[in-house]
């Protein structure tokens, strides 16, 4: 990529290594040289200038160490930058996006800076445009928009990449570009996340850009600036992309080993004091543009469910709300384990029709209310008719968001069942038959146009919830019936 | 007060080698015998330091051998240094036009640091304060390689398809 004697010629500077610090080198000479420049050492490793002092340059490495005290080091007189191209669709590549799929090498006649600055405020668009994840609760509770940031918040193990994957496959499938940053993770989970999407048949519209845990510090941290740059170029080409940044808090920790190793002051949790800047500069890259809109999804990973932890309050509040997975919930068995309470969505809701955002008003309206009685419930109260109805309606909707691992469902079927649901057509139907015809209207939903017609229809001509349970209670024929599978009690 | 020592030296080596007899004596000046300063002065390092270091010390009022023999140590190491690329071994003669020529042109006490490279065919490649200009003539061909090769074709009648 760079040429050593190449760039010495070029700027006419030299440096030398004066010490190495595991992953960062401490350097003396580069008079000229600028912060985040890429310098080239004598060996052909690649660094890039992380801070200055006094006659002594800090470089970080973005290749594998075979650096030695004393080596030459040139400037390049460039910032970080990575060849972008339309190519890159489909790939699994690394944060230079140089490839690790085996495929061919990226090529660009115009590369461009990973660290651009975000858009001005005048090149932005309030969001219009709904983004639909395929997950009921997330589309009906906590909606999503084009050019959002949402947080993906949770503890390990709760279910928070199959709801990434599921968003993807969903957006994918509907013509979005996704971009899937992995930071840090390992080699084995990189390789089955591109086989899921090769399998799904969405490759021509993701794109992995991809540093694993054993790879330079480094490296790891330009991932997530490496995929917003991708995501800048695309909508440069006015396409809507949305990219996933799995995940921030792995980021956080990689950014607190260098800035430590480089003697930065350290601030709460050790965490150097420019965190917030690092990870907010970045998501500012997203948004609503004229050209198009870049919705990012940051993951951030909690302990023992603790929102209140310092990285973790800090992209909450630079992002436009979060999706809380509850580990108590997952242990409960629900899935998606996402707390409908906990979560929110700062732009979601305006992106909405007025039935869409009077069914999630009434929905979470409900949802409280059945929170409570089920509280009620464990003092082991006698119940009454209302309190019965609410519990036996809530049952039915704990089925419906009951959803399976990356079965997408498109939101005009969800909001037809909730409103049978709400109907209470299937108030005498046992709990795993209302499970089967769900499952029955989805895939009647998605295999039969003239059904699909009928129920987006019906949608569209409703401007609220209760009108739309009144027209299902009068005309039933709009259920259709599973014969076989279905029946009453 | 160093000036005397400093202008002898020329290359980075001669510091290093200085730098060692300076060690030496500082140890030398807690042993007795043999060991002694007086001794090891003598003859533990060559006859010019000897002489300048005694004469130098004989001047001093108040400060002892072993202050000054400090303060002349971290001056030595302090001293700024020019790396030469070089694509022959030079003589004295040579390093002395080089280091006064260097020493006229920086203002400044700088010894020179030698290195060996004849990839470079002659001239020379100087770096200095982070700053490298490369007057080599293996440069000079790279640069001038293309136009060579151009006349070459065009006098021989050779078209590049």
């Amino acid at each position: 990529m760079y040429d050593f004697k190449t760039c010495l010629e070029k700027t006419q500077e030299v440096g030398y290594v004066d010490e190495i610090i595991y992953s960062l080198v401490y350097a003396s000479g580069l008079p000229m040289v600028k912060l985040y420049e890429i310098v080239v050492f004598e060996s052909g490793d690649i660094g890039q200038v992380f801070s200055m002092e006094v006659g002594s340059v800090k470089i970080l490495l973005l290749s594998s160490m075979s650096v030695n005290v004393g080596d030459r080091i040139a400037r390049t007189d460039e910032p970080l930058k990575i060849p972008v191209s339309e190519s890159v669709m489909g790939r699994l590549l690394d944060p230079l996006l140089r490839p690790l799929d085996g495929g061919s090498a990226i090529e660009s006649e115009n590369p461009m800076s990973i660290n651009a600055e975000p858009p001005q405020i005048m090149d932005r668009l309030e969001v219009k445009t709904p983004l639909e994840t395929g997950v009921t609760m997330v589309d009906l509770v906590v909606p999503l928009s084009h050019g959002q940031r949402e947080l993906v918040i949770g503890d390990r193990k709760t279910g928070k990449t199959e709801f990434l994957l599921q968003t993807i496959v969903t957006q994918a499938r509907l013509g979005v570009t996704c971009i899937y940053a992995i930071i840090g993770q390992k080699k084995v989970e990189i390789q089955r996340l591109y086989e899921f999407f090769e399998s799904r048949g969405v490759s021509n519209n993701t794109l992995i850009i991809a540093s694993d845990s054993s790879s330079q510090p480094g490296l790891i941290f330009q991932t997530p600036y490496s995929a917003m740059t991708v995501a800048e170029y695309l909508l440069k080409k006015k396409k809507d992309v949305l990219v996933v940044l799995d995940d921030m808090t792995t980021h956080a920790r990689v950014y607190r080993e260098i800035s430590l190793l480089a003697r930065k002051f350290p601030g709460r949790a050790a965490y150097p004091g420019d965190i917030f800047f690092i990870h907010s500069r970045l998501l500012e890259r997203s948004g609503n543009f004229k050209r198009g809109s870049i919705s990012t999804l940051a993951v951030a990973e909690s302990i023992l469910g603790d929102l209140s932890g310092y990285i973790q309050t800090n992209l909450m509040a630079m992002t436009d709300g979060h999706i809380f997975f509850d580990i108590g919930l997952y242990n409960q068995g629900k899935r998606p384990a996402i707390n409908p309470f906990l979560s929110v969505t700062r732009v979601g809701h305006q992106t909405q029709t007025s039935l869409e955002v009077d069914v999630s008003r009434e929905l979470l309206s409900f949802l409280v209310t059945y929170e409570k009685m089920k509280q009620f419930l464990h003092f082991g109260a006698e119940v009454g008719k209302t309190v019965r109805n609410i519990l036996n309606l809530g049952e039915r909707i704990d089925i419906f968001f009951d959803q399976k691992e990356f079965v997408s469902i498109p939101i005009n079927i969800n909001i037809f069942i909730l409103s049978v649901i709400w109907s209470g057509t299937w108030n005498e139907s046992k709990l795993e038959e209302v499970g089967r015809q769900i499952d029955f209207i989805i895939n009647l939903y998605n295999k039969d146009r003239d059904f699909e017609k009928k129920v987006n229809d019906l949608i569209g001509t409703h401007l609220n919830f209760s009108d739309l349970i009144n027209s299902i209670r009068r005309d039933q024929g709009l259920i259709p019936k599973n014969e076989h599978k279905f029946s009453t009690n | 007060m160093f000036s005397n020592i400093i202008n002898k030296i020329r290359t980075k080596e001669d510091v290093y080698r200085l730098v060692d007899e300076i060690e030496l004596l500082l140890v030398s000046l807690y042993e007795n015998g043999p060991r002694g300063f007086n001794s090891t002065m003598g003859f533990g390092v060559r006859s010019w330091v000897s002489e300048i270091l005694l004469s130098e010390i004989a001047k001093m009022d108040n400060k002892s051998p072993e202050e000054y023999l400090k303060s002349l140590r971290e001056v030595l190491t302090g001293l700024e240094s020019v790396n030469l690329t070089l694509a022959f071994e030079p003589s004295d003669k040579t390093t002395n036009k080089f280091s006064s020529y260097l020493q006229e042109s920086t203002g400044k006490d700088v010894v020179l640091d030698i290195s060996l490279d004849k990839s470079i065919l002659g001239g020379v490649v100087i770096s200095y304060r982070g700053i490298y200009k490369d007057f080599s003539i293996a440069r000079l061909f790279n640069e001038s390689s293309q136009t060579i090769e151009e006349t070459i074709r065009e006098k021989m009648g050779i078209r590049v398809t």
